[in-house]
């Protein structure tokens, strides 16, 4: 039973306050090393479809000050990347823990919280 | 089965920080008084809940209830025994408040609230999803939620908060969800769902929010909005509303069904948050208030809402708070809606009842009718609906494994395994009938299962919200 | 032996009625907070009464959770009460018709009473689950009901007690007085046991019954929907 502060994650000898679960404490903390370093402590190799995600992640934010709904996502998803990846099958394969959790944790935002 | 003493010990949810604790009103961290202050506490939650003094005063450790939570029978720790989880806080009270607990404690095993037994406490406390199904099973009827409530307030109380619980009441207090969703994105995301819907259908489905020309108010657990399968199932509310021509409107300030307040057995929370729904009930000037498919929201809705609140302003025909699936239901009774079961040929469904909605309420106006209901819609809307084993649904169902707030990560190890006495009845389905999907009517079950399906070798996307396949089957546009 | 045993008869009769009666009067204290009946509820009182009857019969929940801790339990509890009701003969010379009616199976309701706490305990000490949640008083608890009756078992099938003179003295006690009584040590030690029961009674989960009446999970019906 640690408090929040205790939790660190380090990118390019810098040491960047997260929550217990690895979330930023601070979003302007994010750098692109950031989800780097996070995907290679899950052992994922983030890839450009990865990268689109999380783009549109930091977008919606920026716009509502929350990650975007599952269908919102996989409706952007579709008009960048195409028909066929707009479902959640396609945002599970890249992110398998959860699209909202995994891939708000890479870009930086904190974790959506409820009954989701 | 071999018992494996605190083989889940280390299964303990985050900590909620000082500030967390104190938006609340609770103490941020544990002070030096804490043992005084929770044994005080103990002492007057049984001396104002007569449930609570029955479960401290009348177990006769029969064992009836040893094998029947699906935490112990998924972990093998025998801490999730419900009497023993009872135990925990039972040994206490009776070292405080009885004679031969005082006097003669090794006698009656009573035992004292050191640092040992409040970790135990925040451990297995926090290992019951207050499903009740040991209740049932409870010659005296103890109720084990009732006791893992009080426990958890206890904690909270003296600076031993729950993070996941902390964090959401905080979010409802402030933004109205649970989420935290404010007003433009909830907007915004409606929006999205009338294009999709107009999409799919050519008809125009609207999704109101805050529209004061409405009759009816709908209130949804936020998860409806962001997450997948609860989304179709907003999608098959509106257009069952659409369809029979009933206005209605959602809310932003009251823009979650759920009630964690509940969880942690705060009356006070729960209080504050249920009252945000007859504001808004108010300010919109609505006639019927209707829940969507959430448990503890409809347990709350039902059986505590009345009393806490002045709910007159409601329309004399629908004087209580209503369920979405009953509107539903009496309106294909009386035949203002339609479904045509051959949309959903491709599935064949099962039905798993939420503990809440089957252990702690009733639908429509009958006995059974929180196990007719749904079942009723699922087989006009879908012709292939199989029953998994008796001693798993109704009122003996069991818990998906992720209620009363242990929704969490960290929890995760856990919750898959408190899934499995469900998982296995599911399998069998899934093997002797090809059951393709299980269709639930509460947020919290979705996420759950929509986590855990993977663990045992089922997709994410096997579980469906009920009015998603009542939506599908739909016969919308002008049919009569 | 009459004399020393009255007052400890007498005080366990003052201390089991008190001691029910401040429980029951606690317990009734005690606020229902909120609505919390497991559902579905029947939809009366009327039908709470008659569920909560059939459950104190019966024990409908116990068999649909443990077949085998039903049939101990019930054949125990069954047996417990044909055993009072059959005690009432030495309240008078006389036995009421219901009480007579009874006598003569004596033999086998007091071996159904041992079979069952028997089954109890044996289980109690047999289940690993049982044994988990077992403290010293769960078994005293067995060991005390089942040395009772087992004692009162040899009583009855002895010609060591004289029932005419027990009757007498039951009566005297009635009257707050004391009769002679013989001296019979299994007859003493078999009150003695009783005694302590009663003054357990009270403050014990043996009280499981009369709390179960009062459960809201239970004692609450369906409310009405408009």
């Amino acid at each position: 039973m640690t408090s929040a502060a205790e939790h660190f994650l380090l990118v390019d000898e810098v040491s960047l306050a997260t929550d217990e679960e690895g979330y930023l404490l601070r979003r302007t903390d994010w750098s692109r090393d950031v989800a780097v370093t996070m995907a290679a402590l899950d052992q994922v190799e983030l890839t450009d479809s990865h990268w689109e995600v999380i783009q549109l992640l930091q977008e919606y934010y920026d716009n509502y000050e929350i990650a975007p709904a599952i269908r919102i996502l996989t409706k952007a998803v579709g008009k960048k990347l195409g028909k066929d990846k707009a479902n959640s099958r396609y945002l599970y394969q890249l992110y398998p823990q959860g699209p909202a959790k995994q891939a708000c944790r890479y870009a930086g935002l904190p974790k959506p919280t409820g009954c989701v | 089965m071999i018992l494996k003493p605190d083989a889940m010990a280390h299964s303990k949810p985050h900590l909620a920080s000082a500030e967390q604790q104190e938006t609340l009103g609770f103490a941020p961290t544990l002070s030096d008084n804490w043992h005084s202050e929770a044994i005080e506490l103990l002492g007057e939650k049984v001396s104002e809940s007569r449930a609570l003094r029955v479960a401290m005063d009348a177990c006769m450790k029969c064992g009836a209830c040893t094998d029947k939570c699906h935490y112990f029978l998924g972990t093998d720790d025998p801490n999730n025994m419900p009497v023993a989880r009872q135990d925990l806080m039972r040994s206490v009270y009776q070292r405080h408040y009885t004679f031969t607990g005082k006097y003669l404690p090794w006698l009656v095993g009573a035992k004292e609230l050191d640092e040992d037994m409040l970790d135990r406490w925040y451990t297995y406390f926090h290992q019951c999803s207050q499903c009740r199904r040991c209740s049932v099973y409870c010659p005296v009827g103890i109720d084990t939620s009732e006791v893992s409530m009080a426990g958890r307030d206890i904690l909270a109380s003296i600076g031993m908060g729950q993070k996941y619980v902390n964090q959401i009441i905080g979010k409802v207090n402030s933004k109205g969800n649970n989420l935290g969703l404010p007003g433009p994105a909830l907007a915004d995301t409606l929006l999205g769902l009338e294009e999709d819907v107009l999409e799919e259908t050519g008809l125009p489905v609207r999704f109101p929010l805050d529209d004061s020309s409405a009759e009816l108010l709908l209130v949804a657990p936020s998860a409806d909005f962001f997450a997948e399968p609860h989304v179709d199932g907003l999608i098959g509310y509106a257009k069952v509303l659409h369809q029979a021509g009933i206005s209605w409107t959602l809310s932003t300030h009251a823009s979650e069904a759920a009630n964690f307040g509940l969880f942690v057995g705060s009356e006070p929370h729960t209080k504050t948050m249920a009252s945000r729904i007859r504001d808004a009930a108010l300010q919109l000037g609505v006639k019927r208030l209707v829940f969507g498919e959430c448990g503890h929201a409809w347990r709350v809705a039902q059986n505590f809402l009345p009393d806490w609140v002045d709910l007159d302003f409601l329309d004399a025909a629908y004087p209580r708070p209503q369920h979405i699936a009953e509107v539903t239901h009496e309106l294909w009774k009386t035949g203002r809606i339609q479904f045509d079961p051959s949309k959903n040929a491709e599935r064949t469904v099962t039905f798993h009842d939420s503990c809440n909605v089957a252990r702690a309420t009733t639908l429509g106006n009958t006995r059974n009718g929180h196990f007719t209901v749904p079942r009723d819609l699922l087989k006009a809307s879908c012709d292939n609906f199989v029953e998994m084993s008796r001693a798993t649904t109704h009122q003996s169902t069991f818990c998906c494994g992720g209620g009363g707030g242990l929704l969490t990560d960290e929890l995760l190890e856990l919750r898959i395994k408190g899934a499995t006495p469900r998982m296995n009845a599911l399998a069998q389905v899934v093997k002797e009938h090809q059951v393709t999907h299980m269709v639930a009517m509460c947020a919290i079950c979705k996420s759950q299962f929509s986590t855990v399906f993977p663990e045992f070798d089922l997709s994410f996307d096997a579980v469906l919200s009920l009015h998603q396949v009542l939506g599908d089957a739909l016969v919308m546009g002008s049919v009569r | 032996m009459g004399e020393f045993i009255a007052p400890l008869v007498l005080v366990s009769i003052v201390v089991l009625t008190l001691g029910s009666l401040f429980r029951l009067w606690r317990l009734i204290r005690t606020p229902v907070q909120r609505y919390i009946a497991i559902s579905p509820a029947p939809a009366t009182r009327f039908g709470v009464l008659s569920a909560l009857l059939a459950e104190s019969f019966f024990f409908p929940t116990l068999f649909r959770a443990s077949v085998w801790t039903w049939l101990f339990g019930w054949v125990f509890h069954v047996c417990l009460l044909l055993t009072l009701i059959i005690h009432l003969r030495f309240f008078s010379i006389t036995p009421p018709l219901l009480v007579a009616w009874f006598m003569p199976y004596t033999s086998y309701v007091s071996w159904g009473l041992v079979a069952g706490l028997t089954g109890l305990l044996a289980r109690r000490c047999l289940v690993d689950r049982l044994r988990y949640i077992s403290t010293p008083a769960d078994y005293l608890h067995l060991l005390l009901l089942l040395a009772i009756a087992v004692l009162g078992m040899f009583l009855s099938q002895s010609d060591s007690v004289n029932v005419y003179e027990l009757i007498l003295y039951v009566q005297s006690l009635l009257r707050l007085s004391s009769a002679h009584l013989s001296s019979n040590l299994l007859l003493a030690l078999h009150v003695l046991g009783a005694c302590v029961v009663f003054c357990v009674y009270p403050f014990s989960k043996l009280f499981h019954g009369p709390l179960s009446w009062f459960n809201p999970t239970r004692s609450q019906p369906r409310r009405s929907r408009s």
